[in-house]
């Protein structure tokens, strides 16, 4: 039984680790968006947009919007922040998460393939918001 | 040892099945415990880089398909694509990385957990969109913890069975 036992921990592992939270953090800066005062709500089903609504000026006919299919979602989007009310799939990770406030952040509804962010406008360059 | 065929195919079911349990303990534990909603803790992956170890790259396989059927079975079509790809991804890593000799315990617990969250989000893309990424960033750091505490799990564990003499092993380790 004279085996050359492997370490628990090495110099290599470092590098490994590097590596992961290196990777984590490009994950993070690819998402964030440098402008969070002018905030919309971009709803996604399946990766089209569904859905865009400016929070200011907030436009108040649309707090409450609905997302059919297999799995119902109800998204409440008020002034500041973004939430999902309800949601019919079976794991509700989408309600847990609870609200968003920010710009990059997200709410995503794997089930019903359905994602809510919060984006900053001056990402996108357009010239006027319609709608 | 003439039956090492029924040895393998007993050890692969034993271990499939600790996977399963630790699987179905997880899911119970609330959400409210961690920072991230749907963030877990892998502990099946403690039995999946056991297998690797201990055992061999097909044992892992197996235990890992197993996992991603009890998904499907228990929580549905998206678990069971997260499980297969997260699970698959953080297989071929572990294997790739046990190779080298020099990296410890804790580099091959670290890239898997990764790999494992990398092949997740990579499926959730696929089902949503970029936004996802987002998530990458606490997952990836989660990793590192995870990572760690599996290959805690695995480094404790591993030569206190192999010293009950039953198990039959692979000689490089």
């Amino acid at each position: 039984m004279k085996k050359s036992r492997r370490q628990f921990f090495s110099m290599f592992d470092i590098v490994i680790i590097l590596v992961a939270i290196v990777a984590s953090v490009i994950a993070l800066v690819s998402q964030l968006n440098s402008n969070s005062s002018n905030l919309s709500c971009v709803v996604r089903v399946e990766g089209e947009v569904v859905r865009t609504v400016e929070l200011n000026p907030f436009d108040d006919e649309l707090t409450l919007y609905e997302v059919k299919g297999e799995f119902p979602v109800t998204i409440v989007i008020e002034s500041d922040s973004v939430y999902v009310k309800s949601a019919s799939c079976p794991d509700k990770l989408c309600e847990h998460t609870g609200e968003i406030t920010r710009a990059g952040q997200s709410i995503v509804c794997l089930p019903a393939k359905v994602s809510v962010t919060l984006e900053g406008k001056s990402k996108n360059d357009l010239d006027a918001v319609v709608g | 040892m003439k039956s090492k065929s029924t040895l393998r195919l007993t050890q692969t079911a034993l271990l499939s099945a600790v996977a399963l349990v630790l699987s179905y303990i997880e899911m119970s534990l609330p959400d409210l415990l961690f920072v991230l909603p749907g963030m877990k803790l892998g502990l099946s992956n403690i039995v999946t880089m056991f297998a690797l170890t201990s055992m061999s790259f097909p044992c892992a396989l197996v235990v890992c398909l197993v996992k991603a059927v009890f998904a499907l079975l228990m929580r549905g079509f998206t678990a069971f694509m997260m499980s297969l790809c997260g699970g698959l991804l953080s297989l071929v890593a572990m294997y790739l990385l046990i190779k080298f000799k020099k990296i410890g315990f804790v580099g091959i617990g670290v890239g898997g957990a990764f790999c494992h969250n990398l092949g997740q989000i990579l499926v959730a893309y696929f089902f949503t969109d970029s936004t996802v990424f987002a998530y990458f960033f606490v997952l990836g750091f989660a990793s590192v913890i995870t990572g760690t505490v599996t290959a805690l799990a695995v480094y404790i564990i591993l030569p206190k069975v192999l010293k009950l003499g039953l198990y039959q092993t692979r000689e490089e380790t």
